[in-house]
């Protein structure tokens, strides 16, 4: 059972959300604004916190940076802003994830399992570390050995191209990999490569499969005209203790 | 101040000036006559002892010999000897009777002066003279007393040279006139011959009443003598001391008997009128030009007119009352001065007054205009050889360029021609150098032409590149020249202005969108969750579809609102640009295979046709996908299912195009220009899903990245390209 702050000046918008989030068996505490959610987050034993951004007598971004004085626990900010500026600013001053209203609750339901688990269970592992065969970056892991990934703690079914594609990626974490250089790398002659222009494909559905939002993913990034990437990631935006 | 602006001050002060001025001034010619005209002080209140009475015997002496000079001896005109003995003898017979009691008349003076009954007090200046005169006549005596030298000496002199005195005698007529109008008789003679008298004016009627006078007190005078071309000459002036003649002389003695009581009153007297006046003149021109409440210069209509009338207008009046006063002092204009009529006090005082009066008042009112004109500021504007010159000017700036050029060219070669003609016919060498110097200047007007041109050229070249803020400097520039840059000028600066507003409307535009896009996401928001929500409660198939509906439109309007930010950002270039090389078949392959999915949903097929080696373009990957995000989104809402689309990549020459065709499924009823024109969609009915915004933004953002978006529609063939700078 995990206690949920959610805060936002919307009441209609605090009740949703407390909605979805109680069908997913969690507890909710709620806050009106940035100051209340600071009383609150005080007071109770808070394992998340939903915030908005723009909110009256104390936005997101000053709670969170006031939360983070104390407090280790995931804050994800509810943003009606979609700049790329305001993402990078709020994730900067220590939130551990955005979702930009309006959003999916579906996909706000993924992003709140994904932060709880990583906060929970896992511990803050790099791609260099790890045991023989294993690679990981964030929250997610592929076991060459055993040929399974999870993401999140959670386990992924991939197929091998896919599998291939990813070990290749998670291999240099940073390096840009052309479609040609991984259609190289990894069809081997392989049959399930109909041409090189499969290779996008393939990495569409690895996204699918691997990211919250395929549109904006967290760990595989494309790089317009260059490649693809996985993303370095730090040890703090790994979350967990 | 204002005390001074008021008509009751200007009037009040303007005829208290004149009255007080003029008594000043008429004070202070009665203090000259007081001390009898010289100035001279006098302590005996004895008319011949003052300065000006020396003065005058002076004048009298001189006067009679540059009159006696300008008669007898015309330049360059030689003597005859021979005539001179033929001359005095005419002359003795009118001398003779006067001429010989002189010799005893020299010694009668002191006694019959002394005897003077109305000159007594005045007997021992008298005395004085006379014994002046005495000594020099004594001088003289031995000459005179030894008749027989003296012809001996005249010979001498005729044996020296060849130039002699002459003798001229006037005639009876001429006599009496000069006795009525003068009270001094004079006569010339040579020095040591004193009974040859040269010439005379009359011959005193009697030898009572008179002193003699022997001139001594004179530049070019020595001991009693002129001389002149080596001759040395002897003046002898008699005065009637009865004052028989009413001469200048009389009328200064006049004066001077009346006022020398006054004479230091006189100067107390002008001192005050004439300071009281200063002060009140000084207020009038402080208040000329000024009226009560007017902050500026109110000129009368005598002060409009121009002031080269003005200032004739003002000499005019002066030399009417120059005109009068002659007149008056001739005595004509019924005796104005006449020092004859002072007893009663009357017709002369007035006069003189009257006539100071007015010229004080013609000064006054002069200095007052000028004043005022000053006080308006730009004087010359109201000079007639100003408003000549402007019109001229103005004339000339009306001519167009070209005539003036024109002329000045012909004006030019005319004055050439006229220098080379002189250095040809008269071998001159100044004309030379005003050749050269000519044609020197003419050429430095050419080159300032010419600098002006290009000064002016260059200002029209920056201002058709988009240089609004080019201003042309007009320093050097002078007429038309100034005139067209100015004009730039004002055309820079128009354009730059309407360019400014219309940024800012764009941004301000920009702005507006952005906030209430921003401020409908929080609605959208709820509107989208709850009717998530309701879908998940029971319904019935019919609440169910429209909840679809309400799923549906929510969903658009959330997609709508951040397209709408999009467009008008990208539209204004309000957003960050990071362009770099892009390989643009690599994008075009990530960007199909990002849409492979939805295409097969269509059952449509991407054909790509590409260069076997990368191209790269010059532009922003994630713009560039935005591009191709939304050409390959309205590929799939309104492509024909089952029909083919191409991706074409080629290098077309300095550009990397990149062109998506497929085929609609619906007619296109709209123009291709309408199509990137916001909220245009290709199906009039707007049923179908998507905001209308997506090529908008598309093309927005090509141009952002200096590309050119392009679209074409072929039937049912639609084609859109980008065209972006190769790398």
């Amino acid at each position: 059972m995990y206690n949920i702050l959610v805060c936002d000046d919307d009441r209609d918008i605090v009740n949703a959300l407390k909605i979805y989030l109680s069908a997913e068996g969690y507890n909710t505490f709620e806050a009106y604004t940035g100051r209340e959610a600071l009383e609150v987050a005080g007071r109770e034993d808070i394992h998340l916190i939903l915030m908005d951004v723009m909110m009256p007598e104390m936005d997101g971004i000053a709670a969170t940076l006031r939360l983070r004085e104390r407090h280790n626990i995931p804050i994800i900010l509810l943003t009606a802003k979609s700049e790329d500026t305001d993402k990078v600013l709020g994730l900067n001053t220590g939130a551990d994830d955005y979702v930009t209203k309006p959003f999916n609750p579906l996909e706000l339901q993924a992003r709140v399992r994904s932060q709880l688990r990583r906060y929970t269970k896992l511990g803050g592992m790099t791609a260099s570390e790890g045991s023989e065969g294993r690679l990981a970056v964030g929250g997610v892991e592929l076991d060459d050995k055993a040929k399974r990934v999870s993401v999140d703690g959670e386990e992924v079914a991939l197929t091998p191209t896919e599998f291939a594609i990813l070990r290749l990626l998670l291999g240099t974490p940073g390096k840009v990999f052309s479609t040609g250089e991984i259609y190289e790398r990894v069809s081997g002659g392989d049959s399930a490569f109909a041409s090189r222009s499969a290779v996008a494909v393939h990495i569409r559905h690895l996204r699918e499969k691997i990211e919250i939002n395929p549109s904006e993913p967290r760990y595989l990034k494309v790089v317009w005209g260059q490649g693809y990437k996985i993303e370095r990631l730090g040890a703090a935006t790994g979350g967990g203790k | 101040m204002n005390i001074f602006r008021s008509m009751a001050y200007k009037a009040t002060a303007f005829v208290l000036t004149a009255v007080l001025g003029s008594a000043g001034l008429v004070s202070g010619l009665l203090i000259f006559m007081a001390h009898g005209v010289g100035c001279y002080e006098t302590d005996t209140g004895n008319y011949f002892d003052t300065k000006h009475f020396e003065n005058t015997m002076n004048g009298h002496a001189y006067d009679a010999l540059s009159n006696y000079d300008m008669l007898v001896r015309p330049k360059g005109e030689a003597y005859t000897p021979s005539a001179a003995p033929a001359d005095p003898a005419e002359a003795e017979t009118g001398l003779e009777g006067p001429l010989e009691p002189e010799s005893a008349d020299s010694a009668d003076i002191t006694p019959e002066t002394e005897s003077e009954g109305p000159l007594e007090p005045e007997s021992a200046d008298s005395a004085d003279i006379t014994s002046e005169t005495g000594s020099e006549g004594q001088a003289e005596t031995p000459p005179v007393s030894a008749n027989g030298e003296k012809t001996a000496t005249a010979a001498a002199r005729q044996s020296q040279g060849d130039e002699m005195p002459n003798h001229v005698t006037p005639s009876a007529e001429e006599q009496r006139h000069a006795a009525e109008t003068s009270n001094f008789a004079y006569e010339i003679t040579l020095a040591g011959a004193p009974g040859d008298v040269l010439a005379f004016n009359y011959k005193p009627r009697s030898r009572e009443n008179e002193t003699e006078f022997k001139i001594n007190n004179w530049s070019g005078w020595q001991d009693g003598e002129y001389k002149a071309d080596g001759v040395a000459y002897v003046v002898r002036i008699w005065l009637d001391e009865t004052l028989p003649a009413y001469d200048q002389f009389a009328m200064d003695k006049q004066g001077f008997d009346l006022f020398y009581p006054w004479r230091y009153r006189l100067i107390l007297y002008a001192a005050g009128a004439l300071l009281a006046a200063l002060l009140l003149f000084i207020g009038l021109l402080v208040g000329a030009g000024r009226r009560p409440g007017r902050e500026e210069a109110v000129l009368n209509p005598l002060d409009r007119t121009p002031l080269e009338v003005y200032l004739g207008l003002v000499a005019l009046a002066l030399f009417m009352l120059a005109e009068l006063w002659d007149k008056g002092l001739d005595g004509i204009a019924g005796n104005m001065f006449d020092m004859r009529h002072l007893n009663d006090l009357g017709f002369s005082a007035a006069g003189a007054g009257a006539l100071l009066c007015a010229l004080v008042m013609v000064a006054t009112a002069f200095c007052m205009g000028l004043s005022a004109r000053l006080k308006e500021g730009k004087w010359w504007r109201r000079t007639l050889v100003f408003k000549v010159l402007n019109l001229l000017w103005r004339g000339l700036r009306l001519i167009p360029i070209m005539w003036k050029g024109v002329a000045l060219l012909c004006a030019l070669q005319l004055a050439n021609l006229l220098i080379v003609a002189a250095i040809t016919e008269r071998h001159s060498v100044p004309a030379v150098f005003l050749y050269l110097i000519f044609n020197l200047a003419l050429l430095m007007a050419v080159c300032y032409l010419g600098m002006g041109l290009a000064k002016l050229k260059d200002a029209g070249k920056k201002l058709a590149a988009g240089d609004l803020a080019f201003r042309t400097d007009g320093k050097w520039l002078k007429l038309d020249f100034l005139e067209h840059a100015e004009n730039l000028n004002a055309i820079g600066q128009g354009m730059a202005a309407a360019v400014e507003q219309r940024m800012r409307g764009e941004r301000m535009k920009t702005e507006l969108i952005t906030n209430v896009s921003h401020d409908l996401k929080t609605p959208i928001t709820s509107i989208v969750n709850y009717v998530d929500l309701l879908g998940q409660e029971e319904l019935t198939d019919k609440a169910r579809e429209y909840v679809e509906v309400l799923e549906r439109q929510a969903r658009r309007l959330s997609k709508l609102t951040s397209d709408l930010v999009e467009a008008s950002k990208a539209s204004t270039g309000n957003m960050p640009l990071e362009t770099h090389s892009v390989g643009i078949r690599e994008l075009v392959e990530q960007a199909l295979g990002e849409y492979g999915e939805r295409l097969a949903e269509r059952s449509l097929e991407a054909v790509a046709i590409m260069p076997e080696d990368e191209v790269y373009a010059l532009a922003d990957g994630r713009h560039l996908w935005r591009i191709m995000d939304n050409l390959l989104s309205n590929v799939c809402k309104y492509s024909m299912p089952g029909t083919r689309v191409y991706a074409n990549v080629a290098k077309d020459g300095q550009f990397v195009k990149i062109t998506v065709s497929n085929i609609s499924n619906e007619r296109l009823d709209v123009s291709p220009d309408e199509l990137t024109e916001r909220f245009v969609r290709g199906d009039a009915a707007r049923s179908a899903e998507g905001s209308g915004l997506g090529l908008n933004i598309a093309r927005s953002l090509t141009e952002l990245q200096k590309g050119v978006f392009n679209i074409t529609v072929d039937g049912d063939l639609f084609k859109a390209s980008v065209s972006l700078p190769a790398a």
